[in-house]
């Protein structure tokens, strides 16, 4: 029977009471003292006093708390870490466990340790994350279903187009004269006896040479006519195989969100152009205040900027020296503001209102899918894209406005 | 052969020309099928029916200019007879929302929305813009026999409403010079 660690009957209540598990020990964390049984085991405390605790540990807390002890003691201040029990009588229990490390005035050191329970929390942590992942669920699932949408339209578009340019050439081939031509050949055969006489004298054969003529130029218009059909019907395909690109690249919209610096994104954007701005002689300028972190979709908003910055770079590389490309950031309501703004070649005003639009492009090589793309992106983190020029010459500015979320 | 004038309201180029090429007279017969009968008897193939009606296209590829085209056409009394409207035109108005705007100024318009996937349920639909005898829905990728048709019925129903109107108006001022008379009659008789 060891000796009563606690001899004054008020610290004895008190600990006794204390609301969590203390465990006294000694330097070789001999138990001492517990005010309540170890979490996990039934037994009372006064059977395990004069026990090692570690032996009622599994082997990776022991070690955990072997740890912390020895940092408590290098330190000087408690340790603090979480530990999870699995009771027998079933469920997971959590605790906070605070480990310190004591010396008396006589010599005598060892552990005191505190569990204090966690398990609501921890629950109430789990409940909470369980429940943001679902949200980014239905999120994604949201904006997926908003890129169908878009998919569907714009497929159905090109879809009726295909329809109708089908439709068209079998009707311009249906109705073709092509016939005609075989109708002369078998009248010319009929007379191939006497065709100078046919020709020449004949009622039908002397308006021989006229319908040729005629049907020659009736052949090459719709000859015309089908090729420039056929052009379409390509086009509408090649159109179809963009639309699909485009979705597979939005598709990638509706990550996860995170914290981040907006300056960080512009930098990382613009450092993948440096090249780029050097061989065009690109005067960059920034404006990135501190704004602080903020909570959004890295990829997709790494994915607009950069997509204006090429937009801008491809404005630039049509006018002459100076070329400046502004790129700032900036606090505006509840929003954060991200603005591209060139001395570029500008927006005509009839293009103003086209600029978003898939398949839209005033580029030579350009699909029209970078600034749909970038506005389907902007909505589907809540936020806006916009686009200011005074008109051609003059520059333009885009700004990807997004919402400001703390972390 | 009447003609309409037509507008259409699209945000995609290629539907403005698929509208054309399916809305665009036959070839009326030439110098060559003429030519053709005279030679080998061959009967140039007739149009559909000589009253298939024509019709005039002007083409805006967003909500508010296609506003401003039905204001001008409504100013200068040569009023659109249809608009095709496509249901979903980004950034902008939406094609419900511009049908609104575009009834505000020219009620008579016959309108034919077009969609390939709708953001609206027709009750929706019915809901924002009332019940209506002058809207008819399309669907995208549409059939071309349906969009003929669709042309034929809305011009024609068009025509048919303006005429009604005109001769209620004629009806109304006869009854109105009928009850003038009337009332000038009267205290002739009460002599």
């Amino acid at each position: 029977m060891v000796p009563p660690l606690v001899a004054s009957p008020i610290v004895g209540t008190a600990l006794a009471h204390v609301p969590g598990h203390v465990v006294i020990t000694d330097a070789d964390l001999k138990i001492l003292y517990l005010n309540r049984p170890v979490p996990g085991h039934e037994a009372e405390p006064e059977a395990l006093v004069g026990t090692g605790y570690l032996d009622l540990l599994t082997a990776e807390q022991a070690q955990t708390v072997q740890a912390g002890l020895e940092r408590a003691h290098e330190t000087g201040r408690p340790q603090e870490h979480e530990t999870v029990v699995e009771p027998p009588t079933g469920g997971r229990q959590w605790y906070s466990t605070q480990i310190t490390w004591y010396e008396t005035d006589d010599g005598a050191a060892g552990m005191m340790c505190v569990l204090t329970e966690i398990t609501p929390q921890k629950q109430a942590e789990q409940h909470a994350e369980t429940l943001r992942k679902e949200l980014i669920g239905a999120t994604h699932r949201a904006s997926m279903a908003e890129i169908a949408t878009g998919v569907l339209h714009n497929v159905g578009n090109v879809l009726t187009s295909v329809n109708v340019s089908a439709e068209t050439l079998i009707k311009e081939l249906d109705r073709s004269r092509l016939h005609l031509l075989g109708r002369t050949v078998q009248m010319l055969d009929e007379h191939a006896g006497h065709l100078a006489a046919f020709i020449d004298r004949d009622p039908k054969g002397r308006r021989l040479p006229l319908l040729l003529s005629q049907l020659d130029q009736a052949l090459t218009t719709e000859h015309q006519d089908l090729r420039r059909e056929v052009g379409r019907l390509a086009e509408h395909v090649a159109l179809m195989r963009s639309i699909v690109e485009a979705q597979q690249t939005i598709a990638k919209v509706g990550n996860t969100v995170e914290p981040a610096l907006p300056r960080d994104l512009v930098e990382q954007t613009l450092s993948m152009f440096r090249l780029d701005f050097e061989a065009r002689f690109v005067d960059l300028v920034t404006e990135l205040p501190d704004i602080g972190k903020v909570v959004l979709d890295k990829q997709a908003t790494l994915q607009v900027l950069s997509n204006l910055v090429r937009n801008a770079i491809e404005a630039l590389e049509g006018v002459e020296l100076p070329r400046r490309l502004v790129v700032r950031t900036a606090v505006e309501g509840d929003g954060i503001w991200f603005e591209v703004e060139d001395t570029g070649m500008g927006i005509a005003p009839q293009h103003a209102e086209r600029l978003f639009d898939h398949g839209f492009s005033t580029k030579r090589n350009g699909h029209g899918f970078g600034l749909h793309a970038s506005l389907i992106a902007a909505r589907t983190m809540n936020g806006t894209l916009q686009a200011y020029s005074k008109g051609v010459g003059h520059g333009a500015r885009f700004r990807l406005t997004l919402p400001r979320i703390m972390p | 052969m009447p003609t309409y004038r037509v507008l259409i309201v699209d945000d995609n180029e290629g539907i403005h020309d698929d509208f054309r090429t399916l809305l665009q007279p036959d070839r009326s017969p030439d110098e060559l099928d003429a030519l053709a009968e005279e030679l080998f008897g061959d009967q140039a193939r007739a149009p559909a029916h000589e009253d298939v009606p024509q019709y005039h296209f002007d083409s805006v590829f967003q909500g508010p200019s296609a506003l401003a085209s039905v204001e001008n056409a409504v100013a200068n009394g040569e009023a659109y007879a249809l608009a095709f409207v496509d249901i979903r035109m980004p950034p902008g108005w939406d094609g419900v929302e511009t049908i609104l705007k575009l009834w505000a100024v020219d009620p008579d318009l016959q309108i034919v929305l077009c969609s390939a996937y709708s953001d609206y349920s027709w009750e929706e639909i019915v809901q924002k813009l009332g019940v209506s005898d002058k809207l008819l829905m399309l669907r995208k990728p549409f059939d071309p026999d349906s969009v003929k048709q669709l042309a034929l019925t809305t011009t024609c129903r068009w025509e048919r409403d303006r005429r009604i109107r005109q001769r209620m108006a004629e009806l109304e001022a006869e009854l109105e010079e009928c009850r003038r008379q009337l009332s000038d009659a009267r205290p002739e008789r009460a002599d």
